[in-house]
């Protein structure tokens, strides 16, 4: 196991630590006296109405879909990026392939109207 | 950076699914820019052409006899990928001319369709010619993905929603067996280049370690899955049965060849250590051939009836499977392998002229407000509807396995194989499933021919002739290629 | 002989199998999304564990991140959130336990006694790892990675199709006749349920 992950294993402990040690030091200085209307779901002031389960748009899909999509295209970038210097022309041009046959999904979904919201 | 001529030669082996990709991708941006929705005919007749062009450049590919491999030996250029890949573009000719008529009367007429079925056609292409595990994963996983979005296609039913999300599940469960399969092979051989792993297992002595054996179980049951191998075949009546008839008869077709394809590469390669699998394709199809078969009897709907009688051709196919091994016979060297390749390819062909064009019958016959799948719905067509009745006889009797037609000749050249390859009992199950078959093809033809309509006249449908063409080809194929074989060889090239 | 690396992969793959689990016993669907997140993190100190760095990132990235997000978006889509008195499980239940067992001490014993090759070398650092990674997808393995383009668009398109209503809404004419004989074919399926 190399120390490499060390750091990101200290660094979490830190942030959760930092989180957890101040929440309990407020716990024990602040006043605790609940009543009926400060334990109600606060919703920028007005009584919340209904619960808060509602079915959503399916755009919110979509997006996330896209969303996806291209974040796995940027994946491949990273690691081709890192290799194309050593290969040369033919990882340009396979890489315009690669992006070129998603840009046209996305000039799909553009034209289809997937990515405005209506 | 590669040799130029190998780009050259990489290029031409994915020459004809570059094709298809770029009229999918066309049809695409073409329906939501230039035409607009406008003129809906454009994109079937783009999508036909885009296949024509497509088996142009599969036909023109220089025939080597094999071991010829493109993109460093992840794609093998051999009779195999190519027959299997012409037996693919025609399935995709014959379900565009019937997905023509039926989006059309059904109102469902939109590109995607056409853009996706193009696309799982590519990756069917690229999943028969897989020299490699991951591509033959990646064919496959274009070609389902394809499949679940057509079988929900008729988005306003319920029935096609389940189909689709039916088949999605178990299709996912699928790719997850074959996935794992594939590490756990990859795991016991270092490759998943489907050469290296025939020649590592063959210099390797001994029996097959435990992680082999696991990884070759999984295959098994991924790709049952795919093919609808009895115990993995549950999805298949109910999805074929949701999904709208046209990709019904695309589904049956493509997916059907891209499956058997792959398990002939495959199988081909764990030659060597046959004796491991060997059993478990034995049981597996038999109880396919068995249970497909008497499942069919009961059926009144005839799209499951066609479905379960997909699981019994599969399980004919898996006949063919079983004699890849018989390398030698009583220590001579057998031609068998080769019989089980050309026998089970040639029936691939029979397969799809004879599912497609009953699936065609039914949606010839579909309008608007009737979707025509019960048996009851064909009851006196032959009176109605004489040129239909009598190719839906045709096909009928070629699923039966009946002198002269292709599905005769195609069961003859497995049953050849597996006699050579001395695989008797399975020819024994196979000869009496297929005369247990005889009796529910032959009851379609009895209501089509005997029985009186007792509905009143169907609104006529807005378009035919799409699917009447592709029904005309289909019988024609049957009978001709029934009565000369030869001719389909010499076609397509295959054969000894 | 125990090897110190247990210390670290014991812990991710029980919280790994921990949370797979609860993510299948949740009674609330959001909740089951929301245990994923621990598992595919778990699942990503696994790679670290076996230093394939540039998976530790796409693992985060791609599945905790965007996928996740997916998921919980589709989760959104549903209408009945948690249905306390859904059954989990069907009469088979008790049959996939001792199965269930059976396949995974069957698969943990298979890979304890498989020959494993023998490591030549320590891993290559993450700079080395990544340009090898991405030399094998400009090279060897070219065609799968411009097929897996493919994949995504033929989802990408697949996905809006179903996901996105045609401005024309397309009839939704049911099949008369047909759904008549479907009820009563599940009324009948149903009776002969009952009978047995």
């Amino acid at each position: 196991m190399s120390e490499l992950y060390l750091t990101f294993a200290v660094f979490g402990a830190v942030a959760v630590g930092f989180v957890c040690v101040n929440l309990f030091i407020a716990r024990l200085a602040r006043p605790s006296a609940p009543n009926p209307d400060k334990l109600e779901t606060y919703e920028c002031g007005p009584l919340p109405v209904g619960e808060a389960w509602q079915q959503f748009n399916v755009h919110y899909y979509l997006f996330a879909l896209l969303f996806v999509v291209f974040e796995v295209e940027a994946a491949f970038l990273y690691p081709w990026a890192v290799a194309y210097k050593q290969v040369g022309r033919y990882a340009v041009v396979e890489m315009l392939i690669f992006v070129a046959i998603l840009a046209a999904g996305l000039g799909y979904a553009w034209r289809r109207k997937a990515i405005e919201w209506e | 950076m590669p040799d130029k001529s190998v780009i050259i030669g990489d290029m031409q082996a994915i020459l004809p699914m570059i094709v298809l990709w770029v009229t999918a991708s066309v049809i695409a941006l073409g329906d939501v820019s230039l035409w607009k929705r406008g003129n809906k005919a454009i994109n079937p007749l783009l999508a036909i052409v885009g296949v024509l062009v497509a088996f142009k450049f599969l036909v023109n590919t220089p025939r080597v006899a094999s071991g010829a491999t493109a993109f460093a030996k992840s794609l093998a250029i051999d009779p195999l990928g190519q027959i299997s890949g012409i037996a693919l573009l025609v399935t995709a000719v014959l379900s565009i001319l019937l997905a023509w008529t039926y989006l059309k009367n059904r109102g469902l007429d939109h590109a995607e369709y056409y853009v996706l079925l193009l696309l799982s056609l590519t990756g069917a292409m690229m999943m028969a010619s897989a020299n490699d595990l991951i591509v033959l994963f990646l064919g496959l996983e274009i070609l389902s993905f394809g499949l679940y979005v057509m079988a929900g296609f008729a988005r306003t039913e319920e029935r096609s929603e389940e189909a689709s999300v039916k088949y999605f599940l178990l299709g996912a469960f699928g790719s997850a067996f074959l996935l794992y399969g594939i590490a756990l092979v990859y795991g016991a051989t270092q490759s998943t280049n489907l050469e290296q792993i025939r020649a590592t297992l063959s210099s390797s002595s001994g029996a097959p370690g435990p992680m082999l054996l696991a990884g070759i179980g999984l295959l098994i049951v991924g790709l049952g899955f795919k093919a609808a191998i009895v115990p993995f075949h549950q999805w298949t009546p109910d999805v074929y049965e949701g999904a709208p008839t046209a990709a019904t008869a695309y589904m049956a077709g493509a997916a059907k060849i891209g499956a058997f394809a792959a398990m002939l590469r495959v199988f081909g390669a764990l030659t060597p250590v046959a004796a491991s699998w060997l059993p478990a394709i034995q049981i597996l199809a038999i109880v396919t051939m068995v249970f497909g078969n008497l499942l069919a009897v009961t059926q009144t709907n005839v799209k499951r009836l066609l479905a379960y009688s997909s699981i019994a051709h599969a399980g004919y196919l898996l006949v063919a499977i079983a004699a890849l091994p018989s390398e030698t016979v009583n220590g001579i060297a057998s031609n068998a392998p080769d019989l089980a390749v050309g026998g089970a390819l040639f029936y691939l062909f029979a397969y799809v002229f004879m599912t497609l064009g009953a699936f065609g019958v039914l949606v010839y016959l579909s309008s608007k407000g009737r979707d025509v799948q019960h048996v009851n719905d064909l009851r006196g067509l032959a009176k109605r509807e004489p040129a239909a009745a009598y190719a839906m006889m045709f096909f009928m009797l070629s699923l039966g396995g009946i002198p002269p037609t292709m599905g005769f000749m195609g069961k003859w050249q497995i049953f050849y194989a597996a006699v050579t390859g001395q695989q008797i009992m399975l020819a024994i199950v196979m000869a009496l499933t297929s005369a247990m078959a005889v009796y529910y093809y032959l009851r379609v033809v009895w209501v089509m021919c005997f029985e009186e309509t007792t509905e009143a006249a169907a609104p006529e449908p807005v378009a035919r002739t799409g699917a009447m063409a592709a029904i005309m080809l289909a019988a024609a194929a049957t009978i001709v290629f029934g009565i000369a074989p030869n001719l389909l060889n010499a076609i397509t090239g295959m054969g000894p | 002989m125990i090897s110190p690396s247990i210390f670290v992969f014991a812990p991710l793959a029980s919280a790994a199998l921990f949370t797979a689990l609860m993510v299948v016993r949740s009674r609330n669907v959001i909740h089951a999304g929301y245990w994923l997140l621990p598992c595919l993190l778990a699942v990503a100190g696994l790679f670290g564990s076996l230093e394939a760095h540039f998976f530790v990132v796409v693992q985060i990235l791609i599945y905790a991140g965007a996928i996740l997000i997916l998921i919980l978006f589709a989760l959104m889509l549903t209408r009945d959130v948690m249905d306390p008195k859904q059954r989990q499980t069907t009469k088979f239940a008790p049959l996939a336990v001792p199965l269930c067992i059976f396949v995974g001490l069957g698969g943990a014993l298979m890979m304890a006694r498989a020959p494993w090759p023998a490591i030549q070398a320590a891993a290559p650092g993450p700079a080395e790892q990544t340009k090898a990674l991405g030399l094998g997808l400009i090279g060897d393995y070219a065609l799968p990675f411009e097929v897996a383009s493919l994949i995504l668009l033929a989802a990408l398109i697949g996905a809006i199709c179903l996901a996105k209503a045609e401005k024309e809404p397309a009839a939704p004419e049911p099949v008369i006749d047909l759904r008549g004989e479907i009820e009563l074919e599940e009324s009948v399926s149903a009776g002969a349920a009952d009978g047995h």
